[in-house]
């Protein structure tokens, strides 16, 4: 049994209480020691406030240190973080609200300290016990990430599931205690907020950068600090090419290793990274919140892997299986499904039989095991969208966009996007009234949905197609999207 | 206020679907919530494609606020 993640931060602490913990460039610092104090703070404040074990906590996943230590401080209590982006949406966060009936809110914007709270219930008064008892099985998180349905689902990832999936993704890559790590990431993303675990669990120091848009600041900081690592998702690294051409080549005697995942990659984007990088060990996951860092591959492997997403990680066990529920043999494709102790135990209110085959989480995506064990993606079951590594649910746009005066019916679905693997494609059927340009559209839905939610495309159709049993067919429109060669963007 | 600016917050406010008042010089690049990565990106395509022109990367990689957009679209 691995050691639970915050329990291995607060010894780290002990152990190197003047090593420095995190740093935001040009603002702050914290070493160990210090983290060890807001956590302490943060969990006798909590404590006062009246959580208690497997207690929801919302909190807004700025990229503040109070986050840090509200989130590891929640942990320590036994009660359950809830990450949320702090501009998600009026609407969403009511219905996570909703489901969730948190005790107390935690929204820091800027200031980094407890200062936001809104207590959502009647709270107690009590005093602080010595050390509260956490269980590996007591669920640790809540993420909330965009299922088939048209609401966000709770996944549950227990203590267990975190300590697990930190020790495969370090020891994949490697990871010590005297890394120095870039994260561009937002933290209210399970990529961002593993890259933290990981980083803190080793002891290592973690430096928090406001994405990948000002890659200045980025390239400031791996002088300044002399990062030794950085991790983003694959979008975010497409981005930085984009703004920064073959800068990053100029750090490749420093870079120890470069995390990246949430999104395919081509395998010719994935040499090219690995040229400019010849020494650094790239390394990208398949994987998602529900079952973190399934595969991994590195980037320097031959050439012929570059095509797949790699093997299983270490301690994981990936099969395919048929639409009955039967495992398949090498080479036959099939639903991926995934075992291991990093797979989440379920959903939030949903019933999670059908999640399962067995012990194996069906992960909706296709693809097929080769003799050699590397694991090819070919297509996905469910229709979720992936922008830049965010999973969007198309009914949930399509709904935001049906209420809309002036449109009758709306279905949407992903298309490619050489940057952010997929953007959403509107496809409406005109009611009465006048019909929306793309850009009044995404004029309205800004403020409902997230930016990554809104359409990048906009396309009137007659009729949205559907199965005689009234079934959205997306990949019709998928289909006639294609043959648009681009749509009416 | 030149054309060139006139032109260019125009096209940031349009982009960002922000207000024209919202967009000046200083105002820095990924600091609003409504300007992310993919807001970026495109932002970044509908200036090249209205100025008819291909951004440099060189550039690009020290532009930290609207005021380094305005010059690399100027000085090209």
């Amino acid at each position: 049994m691995h050691q639970l993640v915050y329990k291995r931060i607060l010894e780290n602490a002990a152990k190197t209480p003047n090593r420095t913990a995190l740093v935001r460039p040009g603002e702050e610092e914290l070493s160990y020691g210090q983290l060890m104090q807001h956590i302490a703070g943060a969990k006798k404040h909590l404590f006062k406030v009246g959580v208690r074990s497997s207690d929801y906590i919302v909190l807004a996943a700025s990229r503040s240190f109070s986050f840090v230590y509200g989130y590891l401080a929640v942990h320590a209590l036994g009660a359950v973080a809830v990450p949320l982006d702090p501009q998600t949406p009026a609407e969403r966060l009511k219905y996570i609200r909703g489901v969730l009936s948190p005790k107390a809110g935690f929204w820091v914007s800027g200031e980094h300290g407890l200062a936001d709270i809104a207590i959502f219930d009647g709270l107690e008064d009590d005093d602080l016990g010595e050390d509260i008892p956490v269980d590996a099985n007591a669920v640790a998180d809540a993420m909330f990430t965009s299922g088939t349905t048209a609401q966000p689902k709770g996944v549950l990832l227990t203590h267990g599931n975190l300590a697990c999936a930190v020790n495969n993704i370090n020891m994949f890559i490697g990871n010590g205690p005297d890394d120095v790590e870039i994260n561009p990431m937002p933290l209210s993303h399970s990529f961002g907020l593993a890259r933290l675990r990981c980083t803190l669990y080793e002891g290592a120091t973690q430096i928090i950068i406001d994405g990948v848009m000002r890659p200045k600041e980025i390239f400031k900081a791996m002088d300044e600090y002399k990062a030794t690592g950085v991790g983003m998702v694959a979008p975010a690294w497409m981005v930085l090419k984009r703004l920064s051409g073959d800068f990053i080549s100029r750090y490749c005697e420093q870079l120890r290793y470069f995390e990246l995942g949430s999104a395919p990659m081509t395998a010719e984007d994935k040499a090219h990274l690995a040229a400019l990088l010849p020494k650094t060990r790239i390394c990208m996951h398949y994987g998602l919140t529900e079952a973190s860092r399934a595969a991994f591959q590195e980037f320097h492997e031959p050439q012929e892997f570059l095509s797949t997403v790699g093997r299983p990680s270490p301690l994981v066990e990936i099969k395919i299986y048929n639409e009955s529920g039967e495992s398949l043999p090498d080479g036959e494709t099939g639903e991926i499904c995934i075992k291991g102790g990093m797979v989440a135990k379920g959903y939030l209110n949903v019933d999670n039989e059908t999640v399962f085959y067995g012990d194996y989480f069906r992960t909706g995506d296709l693809g097929y095991k080769r003799s050699d064990g590397y694991i090819v993606l070919t297509g996905r079951l469910k229709e979720m969208i992936n922008v830049g590594g965010k999973k969007v649910s198309p009914v949930e746009v399509d709904q935001a966009l049906a209420v809309l005066p002036g449109v009758a019916e709306a279905a949407c679905v992903g298309v490619p996007d050489p940057m952010l693997s997929e953007v959403v494609a509107a496809f409406i059927v005109a009611g009465d009234g006048e019909r929306y340009t793309l850009e009044k559209v995404r004029e309205l839905l800004a403020g409902v949905l997230e930016s990554h939610q809104i359409p990048q495309y906009l396309i009137y159709i007659d009729e949205v197609p559907k199965t005689a049993s009234g079934k959205v067919q997306r990949l019709q429109l998928k289909d006639r999207w294609s043959q648009m060669h681009g749509g009416a963007k | 206020m030149d054309s060139i600016q006139e032109k260019l917050f125009e096209i940031i406010a349009k982009s960002l679907n922000i207000s024209s008042s919202q967009v000046n010089e200083e105002l820095r690049i990924g600091s609003i919530p409504e300007w992310d990565s993919l807001a970026h990106l495109n932002l970044i395509s509908e200036i090249e494609s209205a100025f008819a022109t291909q951004l440099d990367v060189g550039k690009l990689l020290y532009a930290e606020k609207v005021g380094d957009l305005l010059n690399i679209v100027k000085k090209g």
